[in-house]
């Protein structure tokens, strides 16, 4: 028996031992076998080039073939011969061809990537975000190429195009690892309310200048329109967000600053004064019958919408955002603006392509990348699709979507691929013409207030557990507060309580350090 | 004494009325638990959108429609293709891995065969420690290379150790020794010996394992969340998956992304999804009551005979 065991220690030692020394070769082997593979590529691919230089002088660039990743609404079932005629237009220009592959939202395309990346699988390009392959954590790790000092040779076009402003926003300590797309670079909030039923009833929506403005509207409807929210805000998608404070880690974690970029102070957000007026006010709301009374337990707040049975609704805005939505839900809809537009870290890196770390050829990723931010032509096709085909041009840049678009290709995301100032738009958006919707886009974001922190990130890992304590709290009792069915006199103190025994003030503390820290930097 | 003795075993055989009825209240009420969200799935997936929107789900269609059905048949070939590949990949997967677990449960279960414990070893081995994900995701793409093809869906699947050790136990309990000795003594090879003496002994055993497999084939979507790119290798159960998650993450991510309601628009909607759960949910159930017959028998095979 005492044999026995003493066998069985000793081969599980074994074990141990040679799945470690097998882990660690494989490594060893994986990356010389790479390093192999590249050469020979690299001789082969010359030797190619040669060939091909000897034919036809002009081309100096290898073939190549770029692996692009995005997310979006699945592979199209007319890629290929979208893709061909990227080719076509692409190979003349880059000597590249493009192999794009859509994966689904969530976790199709978070898992996939995510393996890809952690098991240094090859690839060219991917998107990126804040909220999608974790931009800034993923790019700090060393999983994408840091583009800075390629930017001058290889994309000096795109570089102009985004400014100073957005390159520092989407930088983490100084190096660019992605290329953000040209878009609206910046937020405000405020509602977006049905058209259709304040018309009805007469309510001028232009008489709302801030948040409780809208009380008197939200009486005449809860009065005449039984069946209809007068007010939706449910749980996440709620009315807090109205007060627009700059989240360091995210909305379920206390420690902001204030949004109107006023100091670089962080505060718990949900314990200031203007968070106990507005959770009053909600509170107040409830009782009247303004907000459904199990708002508290719902999440999906786009059904209702949907169907017309909300009257108003804090939203996240932009130019002609009212029109985007009356597009998308069938409901007519108008938006009033409440806060003034701030550009944040959030948006900077909202939607970016990066270059992968295992690109062989990182170079040509970029010129492409460049390629599709200044060329329409290009960045139009990959978006829309083939003009005869997928699509219909209404006027210069207008286009209708047809049949065979809906069907076979209609990413319908062009606020998330290289630059949305070049892109056509749909006839059925209020704006005259395109030129018209960008400008707008444009002057929006030069009005825009860059945050006294653009540029910063907090790092969660010295209070990772306590972030996650303080997210289990928020859950507890945000969704009671957001929704007014609380009452903030008795909740907020308790809430605040438990917040402090999760290990508040360390948190805040520690983001306060880094954000001192990233302010004298500057 | 004896009269003792009766009673006793009446009573360790039978429950009184009243427990019998509690048990069966119990029972009737955790199997109705299991079926009403299916009705409900069922009845929701042959009601009309509109209605959903503005009544609610219910039972019994306040207004019957076969949109959802037709919006599945009718929306390309990719969920007839999905469906179709979901059938072969359950076929094929479940003989392949039933006749690999069979096989290696019954040589780690004789007795004669000397290396049996270092085998058991290592099939017990991997059920406690594993390489974790990227490890096993780097065998398959870069070692295997059988990413983005139908094999991603089978030989990870393959051998399950729990499994074998299931089918190890039943080779040991119910097959004795001295039948393989006579078999062997009749002249009958080791695979003849296997194929027709053991296996048809085996049969309740085998046919749990298959069940098993075959769910596990059928409701895979881990395995083509990782390994499969190609949007033409979807099975029916990825598809299902991937839209849900992606209303899901869509409702979440609401105030990052932009124009999300455009996205979400293009979704299947309520109703199609439901009727997608109906298909899916077919033909599995047919495969409840082949196997069932063996689970009785798998009861009385086990039972000492005189």
């Amino acid at each position: 028996m005492q044999k026995a065991k003493k066998l069985l220690g000793l081969l599980l030692v074994l074990c141990m031992a040679v799945s470690f020394v097998v882990g660690c070769g494989s490594n060893d082997s994986a990356s010389t076998s790479s390093t192999a593979a590249e050469s020979s590529t690299a001789a082969e691919s010359s030797t190619a080039a040669e060939s091909s230089t000897a034919a036809e002088s002009s081309v100096a660039l290898d073939p190549v073939e770029l692996k692009w990743y995005v997310i979006g609404n699945g592979q199209p079932k007319d890629m290929d011969t979208v893709l061909a005629k990227v080719n076509e237009w692409l190979q003349p220009r880059i000597n590249a061809t493009l192999k794009l592959t859509i994966f689904s939202w969530g976790d199709d395309f978070e898992q996939k990537m995510g393996a890809k990346v952690a098991s240094g699988e090859e690839f060219d390009i991917t998107f990126t975000a804040n909220w999608a392959l974790n931009y800034l954590q993923n790019a700090p790790k060393g999983a994408f190429v840091d583009l800075t000092p390629m930017l001058d040779q290889y994309a000096p076009k795109t570089k102009a195009l985004l400014g100073e402003k957005v390159i520092k926003g989407a930088s983490i300590d100084g190096k660019l690892y992605a290329i953000p797309t040209n878009k609206e670079m910046a937020h405000n909030w405020g509602f977006l309310i049905n058209k259709d039923l304040a018309d009805k009833h007469g309510i001028d929506v232009t008489t709302i200048k801030k948040f409780e403005d809208i009380e008197p509207a939200l009486k005449i409807i809860k009065e005449k329109e039984p069946g209809v929210e007068p007010f939706q805000t449910v749980v996440g998608e709620s009315a807090y967000r109205i007060l627009d404070f700059e989240k360091l880690v995210d909305d379920n974690v206390p420690g902001a600053i204030y949004g109107d970029g006023r100091d670089t102070k962080v505060v718990n957000d949900f314990d200031t004064p203007e968070a106990k007026q507005l959770f009053e006010t909600l509170h107040k709301w409830y009782k009247a019958g303004y907000i459904r009374k199990d708002a508290d337990t719902i999440t999906d707040w786009s059904s209702n919408r949907k169907a017309g049975k909300v009257f108003s609704a804090v939203a996240s805005l932009k130019p002609g955002k009212d029109g985007e939505e009356s597009v998308s839900t069938g409901v007519n809809w108008v938006q009033v603006d409440i806060t003034a537009p701030m550009a944040t870290t959030r948006e900077m890196t909202g939607a970016m392509q990066a270059i992968s770390k295992t690109s062989k050829n990182p170079e040509r990723a970029l010129m492409f990348l460049e390629l599709f931010n200044t060329e329409p032509e290009l960045c139009n096709l990959i978006n829309y699709g083939i003009e005869g085909t997928h699509y219909t041009k209404v006027s210069d840049t207008k286009i209708k979507v047809e049949q065979a678009g809906l069907d076979g290709y209609n990413p319908g995301t062009p606020w998330m691929f290289g630059n949305q100032f070049n892109t056509y738009i749909y006839e059925s958006e209020k704006f005259e013409s395109a030129t018209e919707k960008w400008e707008k886009f444009k002057a929006y974001n030069e009005s825009a207030k860059a945050s006294p922190i653009l540029g910063f990130t907090f790092n969660a890992e010295p209070v990772k557990t306590k972030v996650a304590a303080l997210t289990g709290v928020k859950k507890q009792y945000m969704p009671g507060l957001e929704t007014g069915k609380a009452d903030p006199a008795v909740a907020l103190p308790k809430f605040v309580e438990k917040l402090k025994a999760a290990g508040l003030d360390d948190v805040l503390a520690e983001m306060q350090k880094q954000v001192d820290e990233f302010v004298a930097k500057k | 004494m004896k009269q003792v003795e009766k009673v006793n075993s009446k009573l360790a055989n039978t429950v009184s009325p009243f427990w019998n009825g509690v048990f069966h209240i119990i029972f009737i009420l955790y199997s109705l638990a299991c079926i009403i969200p299916l009705l409900l799935v069922i009845g929701v997936s042959f009601t009309d959108e509109n209605t959903i929107v503005t009544l609610g789900y219910n039972f019994i269609p306040k207004v019957f429609s076969l949109e959802a059905y037709k919006w599945v048949f009718q929306s390309g070939d990719a969920i007839l293709r999905a469906y179709g590949l979901s059938i072969v990949i359950t076929i094929i997967g479940t003989l392949c891995s039933v006749a690999i677990i069979a096989m290696f449960a019954y040589v780690i279960s004789r007795k004669d065969f000397r290396y049996r414990n270092t085998f058991s070893f290592i099939v017990f081995f991997t059920m406690i420690f594993n390489g974790g994900l990227v490890p096993w995701y780097m065998v398959y793409t870069n070692l295997l290379h059988i990413n983005d093809t139908p094999a991603a869906y089978i030989i990870p699947a393959l051998v399950n150790a729990w499994y074998v050790m299931i089918m190890r136990t039943f080779f040991q309990t119910n097959v004795p020794d001295s039948i393989i000795e006579s078999a062997k003594i009749d002249g009958a090879g080791e695979f003849r010996t296997f194929v027709q003496i053991v296996l048809p002994l085996a049969k309740p055993g085998l046919a749990t394992i298959a069940l098993f497999q075959t769910l596990q084939f059928w409701n895979d979507w881990y395995l083509p969340l990782m390994l499969i790119e190609n949007s033409k290798l979807y099975n029916l159960q990825y598809i299902l998956y991937k839209t849900l998650t992606a209303i899901q993450y869509l409702a979440q991510a609401s105030n990052v992304t932009g124009g999300t309601a455009q996205i979400l628009a293009k979704l299947p909607s309520e109703t199609a999804r439901m009727a997608m759960c109906v298909l899916a949910i077919g033909p599995i159930i047919l495969a409840y009551p082949f196997f069932q017959k063996y689970f009785v028998k798998g009861l009385t095979v086990g039972a000492v005979k005189g």
